[in-house]
């Protein structure tokens, strides 16, 4: 369906945002993970034809989209990380304004999508005073307006509070089913439980791309749990990755990214992703 | 003290800052300069600045520093404090009210450091203008260009006014009872009550009143009348005078030393309400402000909108015919009824103005297209940069077409929109005035063309709208030559001139695409 072949982004001589990525995608969610500044943002605007690759090609169904943007693009529903609303115009009005755009002629769809997003009892209030979770779902409403097959979302739940992401969790899950569903993050759980593939990407590059199941099989034997005195973790947090420490009495409950058994009585334990691919992380660092 | 100094100066710069970055400050500044030019008339036209007993003051420095003064200061006086207003109102939508609230700083100091940057945003403000009297001086001008007399009148004309205009906006900011509309309605009546201290001064009835005149006008009367008889009759702004008088000229130092000392003493007693702020300062405490009660800064404009919203459903049939119409022209309509659906007053006054356009004769019809077109650019000029401006420039450029049919399509759309603001008017024109008709249609190309261009090349609506308001003042005002009449306004345009006009559109909208996306 979507395939990357060595595609490239720089901006002027030095900054490389996107260094040789080469993906094949087909329909289902996919994950693009990465910390801030990993190239994500810049890799989903050149699927959304928004910036040109400097180098490689992008095809959607074989044609090449940087050459003709427009096949992609009657295709494609997008919500960007950041973006607002037009002054003085209602959440209907936008969404129309988007139709007409989009030449989306059923205006019944507009009605249901705002329905889709619960928002179809806010119709008609002006959208500059929505909340972020809504003006976010009112977003995605936007980009389902022409009945996608690929929708890119760009850092989805940043800024909602956990009912919300919830909610957005499950509606992108929803139409992941038949439709090819890239969602940019740097929050694991956003996508742990809904992506059928990982996208890895850090520092411009694509560092794996694999099932979530995948990439926690890898990290097994690699996170490890321990309680250790006070004085041993001082030790310990020079020695090793710790993930996570809690203060227990007189004591420290840690899980610990090592490649080896990190102290005596540490445990092998199952590893969260978001473990999983922090032990990755740092297993690549060392090996650097 | 140095540190003290240092924070008054930080507080103090920011505030002449923000508040030089708005749109008013450039709409007002280039109100007052058209203004003061419409004021300083050319003495060719039978029309001056001061004249006395019909005999025209000559323009030195000294009359023209005197007469821009009083005029100016009427004007900033009263726009000067809303202006300055609401900043407290901005800091309590923003959350930024309770951090200054709770910062060890003291009340004081953040009230003095706020009148600072008031006196310095009018004090640039001043500035500014007093450069394009400078300029004007130069082109009407009877005798030499000298600084520091305009230096001199202004610093005594204005100052006080200016310190009076920041201590009223501090403290109406400072006190939460003025914090409203309460407190724009009592500024009011303060300005009017000025005003009234006018006649009072000028028929020499309460010299004593003259230090409570901050405005300075009864000032500029005393320094007058000490040089010339104001009694018989004195004008000031688009006199007439009999030219066959013999003109008078004012002594460069036109100022005594009482009437200075009373300017000295009214900008001591322009720092009353300044003081009275100190006391009266809130400090943002939630039980004397209530951020829920700062409502967002909306223009006249906006609340008629407001008030007209239920018209943008008039509109609504646009969005569905848009989605039927393939390709660029599709989405240009779309554009069109977005800006008609954000600003139902375009849809109010589109619908008032088709019958005039149809029935006025020629003579009318020039002034009425001119309107038009003046309410038209103003309502497009953020046309091209609405999408970065909203954050929805991935969003817009993610539909059929992407970025480089939206620049395309926006221009149509601005386009399409002065021509329904004018198209009538046009037909009208063409058939008793063909190349009238012809400057008006090549004025409103050029102008939907330098809109796209400024608003692509510069990301801002400000830079077409600064250009559009001046070119708009050339054109009525420079009644001779076929070049400046750019919407046949005066029936100067001539067919080379409207083509010229359209060329450079054609160039400014291809100059537009030469920047990439």
């Amino acid at each position: 369906m979507l395939e990357l072949h060595n595609v490239t982004k720089t901006f002027g001589k030095h900054v490389t945002a996107v260094a040789d990525v080469s993906l094949r995608l087909e329909p289902g969610v996919v994950g693009l993970i990465g910390h801030n500044g990993a190239g994500k943002t810049t890799l989903m605007q050149m699927i959304a034809t928004l910036t040109k690759p400097s180098g490689g090609r992008i095809l959607f169904d074989g044609t090449d989209v940087v050459a003709k943007p427009d096949a992609i693009r009657n295709r494609l529903g997008y919500l960007p990380q950041d973006f607002g609303v037009y002054r003085d115009v209602t959440a209907l009005e936008f969404m129309r304004y988007f139709a007409a755009l989009k030449g989306v002629r059923d205006p019944a769809r507009i009605r249901r999508l705002l329905e889709l997003v619960n928002l179809h009892d806010q119709a008609h209030r002006m959208a500059s005073t929505f909340s972020g979770g809504m003006l976010r779902r009112l977003g995605i409403a936007q980009a389902l307006l022409n009945d996608p097959d690929i929708l890119v979302v760009d850092e989805p739940t940043a800024g909602l509070d956990p009912e919300e992401r919830l909610r957005f969790r499950n509606l992108l899950a929803d139409l992941g089913f038949d439709k090819l569903v890239i969602i940019s993050t740097h929050i694991v759980s956003d996508v742990e439980n809904i992506a059928g593939q990982l996208a890895i990407m850090r520092s411009g590059r694509l560092v794996a791309c694999a099932t979530p199941d995948a990439i926690l099989g890898r990290a097994r034997g690699q996170v490890w749990s321990a309680s250790v005195a006070a004085d041993e973790y001082e030790i310990l947090r020079t020695t090793t990755h710790v993930l996570q420490a809690l203060r227990q009495g007189g004591r420290v409950n840690l899980r610990i990214a090592h490649p080896t058994l990190p102290c005596a009585g540490a445990q092998p334990c199952e590893p969260s992703l978001e473990e999983a691919l922090m032990a990755q992380r740092y297993a690549v660092k060392e090996a650097a | 003290m140095s540190a003290t100094l240092h924070v008054i100066r930080t507080l103090a710069l920011l505030e002449a800052r923000v508040r030089l970055r708005r749109l008013s400050t450039l709409v007002t500044l280039l109100a007052v300069v058209a203004l003061s030019w419409m004021m300083i008339s050319d003495p060719a036209d039978g029309l001056t600045l001061i004249a006395v007993s019909g005999a025209r003051v000559l323009y030195t420095s000294s009359a023209l520093a005197l007469g821009s003064a009083a005029l100016a200061t009427l004007v900033l006086a009263l726009a000067g404090f809303y202006l300055l207003r609401g900043r407290v109102a901005e800091d309590l939508r923003s959350g930024a009210g309770s951090v200054i609230g709770a910062s060890g700083n003291g009340g004081a100091l953040f009230v003095v450091g706020r009148w600072c940057g008031g006196v310095l945003y009018l004090a640039a403000l001043t500035g500014a203008f007093m450069a394009t009297v400078l300029l004007c001086h130069a082109v009407r001008g009877d005798g030499p260009i000298e600084p520091l007399v305009y230096l001199q009148t202004y610093v005594l004309v204005l100052g006080p006014m200016i310190l009076f205009t920041a201590g009223c906006a501090t403290l109406f900011d400072a006190w939460a009872p003025l914090m409203g509309k309460k407190g724009d309605v009592l500024y009011l009546f303060v300005w009017v009550g000025q005003m009234a201290l006018l006649p009072v001064v000028a028929e020499g009835l309460h010299p004593a009143a003259i230090p409570a005149d901050f405005t300075g006008t009864s000032a500029v009367i005393a320094a007058l009348a000490a040089h010339v008889d104001v009694k018989e009759g004195l004008m000031l702004g688009i006199a007439n005078f009999d030219p066959h008088k013999a003109a008078l000229a004012l002594p460069t130092w036109v100022w005594t030393p009482s009437i200075a000392g009373t300017r000295c003493l009214a900008a001591l007693l322009a720092l009353v309400p300044l003081l009275l702020a100190l006391p009266l300062f809130h400090r943002f405490s939630p039980d004397r402000v209530k951020p829920g009660k700062a409502r967002a800064r909306r223009s006249p404009l906006a609340v008629v909108d407001g008030w007209l919203r239920p018209l943008a459903r008039l509109v609504e049939p646009l969005f569905g015919l848009a989605a039927r119409v393939p390709g660029i022209a599709g989405q240009a309509l779309a554009d069109v009824a977005l800006t008609l659906t954000a600003a139902p007053t375009a849809i109010a006054l589109l619908l008032a103005v088709q019958v005039p356009a149809l029935v006025l004769d020629v003579q009318a019809l020039a002034p009425f297209a001119l309107a038009c077109v003046a309410y038209w650019g103003i309502l497009v000029s953020d046309l091209s940069t609405r999408d970065g401006d909203a954050a929805l420039a991935g969003m817009g450029a993610a539909v059929p077409g992407g970025s480089t049919r939206r620049y395309w399509r926006q221009f149509l759309a601005s386009l399409v929109l002065g021509l329904l603001f004018t198209g009538v008017a046009i037909l009208h024109l063409a058939e008793a005035d063909p190349v009238r008709a012809g400057a008006l249609f090549c004025g409103v190309f050029a102008l939907a063309a330098f809109a796209s261009f400024s608003g692509r090349t510069s990301g801002t609506p400000r830079t077409f709208l600064a250009l559009f308001l001046f070119m708009l003042y050339v054109s009525v005002n420079v009644s001779r030559g076929a070049w400046a009449d750019i919407v046949g306004f005066h029936g100067n345009a001539t067919l080379a001139s409207s083509l010229a006009w359209a060329g450079l559109g054609v160039l400014a909208v291809l100059g537009g695409r030469i920047k990439p996306s």
